[in-house]
């Protein structure tokens, strides 16, 4: 639960949320699933998981899933064998620029329905803020580049072939969290995913770190942009060391700053209160242009670019981890910059930032090795154009990575992205269909919809966050629909039949066993135990019929029929969406 | 029937999660419509994230703490003749916007303890909020919240009760962490998995759920959970709901959460907790409009509740009302406040002592903690645990807040007094599986 308000849709507004392929419901009597009364309870997770080969395991981890196109990618790679491909593959994704992109570029136009992702920050805030001759801004306008954002961000999860690029953006959206229905943030958020997080990466940290800011959405959203000397505010200045850089665990309280320990640099470890005491003193005076009601004095059109407000700057000395910067007018931001290289060099914003990266990548409780591994290059880099890339470059390639399975599940955007990626969607996102609309609201109750995670310390990354109910049942509701989905001439979005249809060139081998083992293998990489390979089976088997009794499990399904009372095809894709709501696929 | 203490079911299971999904299942056996009648209250726990300001919505109201705080807030503050009037003092009022609190409070149904939190101040919204979620004191290697360890040590739970606990939201929290029969839910019209083609509606439900049946990972155990809940979930009539007393919302979210806790009390599933959580508190900018609207979200809220609890369970519930901290007791550039310390928490019932509890440690600078903010006279766990062992029949003290070890009974309600239990160790009954 966030810090920040929730969303909340009246209910008058929610009903006409019916899903739209929902079927009124039979009012039939509550019938029990499980006769449980005489069922025992297990005592043990006795169960042990099993891990798919390489590519589907890479792929799921540093990609958002295996699509078809990608494993094929890799086995095309040069290599004596998967692990040497997977490497070649790692190699080429942290390139991204040298990787051909040109379908999900050609979705990212005009004509899908794109007309924010190219405007300047003075074009978003004159366009979708506020407007310089004083008109009001539709709250569609408003909005349009926030959710021309999130369309991009679905689109390029789905279909980039610079996967790594996509999932390390992900990331640093949640490292430098703001959320996108903050006040006046979604006009301006095209500007934040573009100039702060994608410029930088696979790119600097330090420089992500001062982007970010000097960015309108993170003023918005933190409320520096107001932070003057005679007063300060220290949300932001709290927030930059607890979940940006130093952490909470090199967080000291309220103890004497001369008592925090220091490392064998005779660098503070930590902070305490007193920093952030100075720190919000040496941020006073950060702002935007149109952040105060005087800034359209004299006719001037404010444009939300940096601006620096030098009367409500402290103009003393701030003392932060020990060491004492000064104000000088001749370099009027040179004290918190100072401040900032500081902090993207300390040792303890290495530690923790390459903690969280080890987290996304290889384990809720992180490899000791891999994160020192990772740091010191973080460390010793901090002032490196690539120098993220150099760090991912350790963390992909350590065996603990390759190796590792199950140690993370899909979060509800990872998973539906897989499902998505794994059947073929070709839904294209248009930020200004219904449909895309229908996908909005649908996913928002997920619970994971992108840069909706109200409080500044971005979506939770570890399992049990997300193995509450809630987040679980409407991921599936989700998953359930859109693998129904089809377009205005009832058409799927999915290949799901096309790709059934190849696989099986003998349709005599189109059996209920064959389809779940097919499908099962492809979507979880591995083998389905027998009990599930059983039940699956049962459904795809059922009501085949006309008095209602299913066909036998190894009996031939004709999928070039959909009628009654089989309704093949779209029973296909109910398997298909079953498998994508097992525990087994939830893994990576 | 054994009397079984499900914390040593659970220690004998060797698997805290696993273990802790006893109940949903053998819920089934059991079946709906039966009242659990175990004699103890509902215990709502409303959780403000954020950091609600303890200065505006019970602002001082007469005396030196009220030109203290005007002077501390010259902007900002509560007229003395702005707040409303509570019986029984006057030194403190109720926020304008919140007269459904002060209804409460002056009918003898709502308590105010001054000045609580945590016993070392911190003022971290993560750290401060986890610290509080999983019980103790800070920084620790607990892997279980403190409402898991409450079930864990509650001998009158019911070991098959349905669904035991709720957290009315879309996300989890650390305070049920390690109890996957936990159900956490946002709206339950849509706690469901879609019916897809008429043809196939329930077969869908029924695979998944034989499929996870096998428990034999986490994973399976929490989708199978989650997969019966719904069956249960589904079986309410959500729609078609008649609070009691006449009761009504407000349309806000913390009015949906209520009213779910509520609805799904009465649909005798053995509710015994749930956990609130509600945010917005953070009132960093714009506090004067932003703390309007959430005072009068709550107050109403709360107000309804308490309204249709009452029509047919009086003296059946008990709601806390806890924020993470308080906040500076000065304003900031903004007209609002940064983070503070001491905090009031409110208990709501038909079973507590009305008033005010506690010390208000005052608001002359040098009786603000380090010259900020309001500072903390009483532990917080004091609050809570009077609570669970008066009305919730649990003196486990030592095992729901690790290192807890000097309770101090500070009378915020009525019950039978028991003797707290700090000893975290317990003799294991049951070494292999359930035998009834």
């Amino acid at each position: 639960m966030g810090i920040f308000k929730e969303k909340y849709t009246p209910k008058s507004e929610r009903i006409k949320r019916d899903l739209p392929h929902k079927k009124a419901r039979s009012k039939k009597p509550f019938r029990r699933l499980t006769p449980l009364k005489n069922k025992k309870v297990p005592l043990h997770f006795n169960g042990t998981i099993t891990a798919p080969e390489v590519i589907h395991r890479v792929l799921s981890k540093m990609a958002f899933g295996p699509s078809a196109e990608d494993v094929a990618y890799i086995e095309s790679l040069a290599g004596a064998n998967d692990e040497a491909k997977v490497m070649a593959y790692i190699d080429e994704q942290l390139d991204p620029d040298s990787i051909t992109d040109s379908y999900t570029e050609s979705l990212l136009t005009g004509s899908n329905g794109f007309s924010t992702l190219n405007k300047s920050r003075t074009q978003l805030y004159q366009d979708h803020v506020d407007d310089p001759n004083g008109q009001s801004i539709d709250w569609e306008d408003h909005i349009r580049p926030g959710r021309e954002t999130v369309a991009a961000t679905f689109i390029r999860a789905v279909h980039s072939k610079r996967q790594l690029f996509e999932t390390m953006s992900d990331f640093w959206h949640n490292h430098f969290s703001v959320y996108l229905y903050g006040d006046g943030i979604p006009g301006m958020f095209v500007e934040y995913d573009r100039d702060v997080i994608r410029a930088n990466t696979l790119g600097n940290f330090h420089d992500m770190l001062y982007a970010m800011t000097r960015s309108t959405c993170m003023m918005m959203y933190l409320g520096n942009a107001l932070n003057n000397v005679t007063e300060p505010n220290e949300n932001f200045a709290r927030e930059l060391m607890e979940l940006h850089t130093l952490g909470a665990e090199n967080y000291y309280g309220h103890m004497d700053p001369a008592d925090v320990p220091e490392d064998s640099n005779g660098q503070k470890m930590g902070y305490v209160e007193r920093d952030v005491y100075y720190l919000a003193r040496a941020l006073t005076g950060w702002s935007y242009d149109g952040a105060h009601w005087s800034d359209d004095d004299n006719g001037h059109a404010p444009n939300g670019n940096f601006k620096f407000r030098e009367d409500w700057h402290y103009d003393g000395i701030t003392r932060v981890l020990g060491e004492y910067y000064e104000y000088d007018p001749a370099f009027p931001l040179g004290d918190l910059r100072a401040i900032l290289r500081m902090l993207a060099a300390h040792p303890g914003t290495a530690q923790f930032v390459c903690k969280k990266l080890c987290r996304r990548f290889i384990s809720d409780n992180p490899p000791q090795n891999v994160v020192d591994a990772a740091a010191a290059v973080f460390q010793s880099n901090w002032n490196a154009d690539d120098q993220i890339k150099q760090v991912m470059d350790v963390i992909l390639k350590s065996p603990e990575f390759l190796n590792t399975w199950g140690e993370k599940i899909k979060r509800p955007f990872e998973k539906s992205v897989a499902v998505m990626r794994q059947i073929g969607f070709s839904f294209t996102f248009d930020p200004t269909s219904s449909e895309a609309n229908t996908h909005r609201w649908i996913f928002d109750e997920s619970g994971g919809y992108p840069f909706s995670w109200s409080s500044p310390n971005g979506y939770p990354d570890t399992k049990p966050h997300w193995l509450g109910s809630s987040a679980q049942m409407m991921t599936w509701r989700y998953i359930q629909w859109f693998c129904q989905d089809k377009d205005d001439n009832d058409v799927p979005y999915n290949n799901i039949l096309a790709e059934t249809q190849a696989a099986f060139p003998n349709s005599n081998d189109i059996t209920p066993n064959n389809v779940v083992n097919f499908w099962y293998q492809k979507l979880c990489g591995i083998a389905p135990d027998a009990h599930s390979q059983e039940r699956l089976a049962h459904f795809m088997s059922l009501q085949h019929n006309e008095d209602g009794n299913p066909m036998g499990q190894n009996d031939v399904i004709d999928l070039n029929d959909n009628g009654w009372p089989g309704y093949n095809q779209e029973r296909l894709m109910a398997l298909v969406s079953m498998i994508c709501m097992t525990a087994e696929f939830s893994y990576r | 029937m054994k009397k079984l203490n499900r914390r040593n079911f659970i220690k004998g299971s060797g698997m805290l999660t696993l273990a802790s999904m006893g109940g949903l299942q053998l819920g089934f056996a059991k079946g709906l419509g039966q009242k659990g009648g175990s004699g103890k209250d509902l215990l709502v726990y409303v959780f403000l994230n954020g950091g609600m300001d303890g200065l505006h919505m019970v602002p001082p109201r007469s005396g030196s703490d009220y030109s203290e705080y005007v002077n501390l807030r010259p902007s900002l503050h509560i007229p003395s003749n702005a707040s409303l009037p509570l019986n029984g003092t006057s030194l403190f009022g109720m926020h304008p916007e919140a007269p459904g609190l002060q209804s409460l409070f002056n009918s003898n149904k709502m308590a105010i303890v001054h000045a609580t939190g945590l016993i070392e101040a911190n003022r971290s919204h993560f750290e401060a909020t986890r610290y509080l979620e999983l019980g103790v004191a800070g920084a620790s290697g607990a892997s279980s919240g403190w409402l898991t360890r409450y079930f864990e040590s509650s001998l009158s739970t019911p070991h098959d009760a349905i669904l035991p606990s709720l957290v009315p939201s879309y996300s989890n929290t650390d305070a049920v962490l390690g109890d996957s029969a936990s159900l956490v839910l946002a709206n339950p019209q849509d706690f469901a998995l879609q019916a897809g083609h008429w043809s196939w509606e329930d077969e869908v439900q029924a695979t998944l759920t034989e499929i996870n049946s096998q428990v034999n990972t986490p994973e399976r155990a929490s989708a199978y959970q989650t997969l019966n809940a719904s069956a249960i979930v589904q079986n309410i009539d959500w729609d078609n709901y008649t609070p009691g007393n006449g009761a009504t919302y407000p349309d806000s979210f913390i009015g949906e959460q209520l009213k779910t806790v509520a609805q799904l009390y009465k649909a005798n599933v053995d509710l015994e907790v749930a956990y609130v959580p509600t945010g917005g508190w953070d009132t960093h900018n714009n506090q004067t409009g932003v703390f309007n609207d959430l005072a009068s979200d709550l107050s109403a809220a709360l107000y309804a509740f308490y309204q249709d609890m009452s029509a047919n369970h009086s003296g059946e519930f008990t709601v806390i009302v806890q924020s993470e901290f308080g906040r500076r007791a000065y304003q900031n550039s903004d007209n609002s406040t940064d983070h503070g310390y001491g905090n009031p928490m409110f208990i709501i019932g038909d079973d507590v002592v009305p008033g005010f509890h506690g010390q208000f440690p005052g608001l002359a600078i040098n009786d603000l903690y380090e010259g900020d903010d309001v500072d903390v006279t009483v532990d917080y766990r004091d609050v809570v645990s009077e609570i669970l062992m008066k009305r919730m029949g649990n003196p486990y003290l030592g095992h729901i807040f690790p290192g807890y070890n000097d309770y101090t009974e500070l009378g915020v309600v009525n019950g039978p007094s028991l003797t707290p239990i700090y000893d975290d160790s317990f003799d294991v009954i049951f070494t292999s599986g359930f035998d009834d």
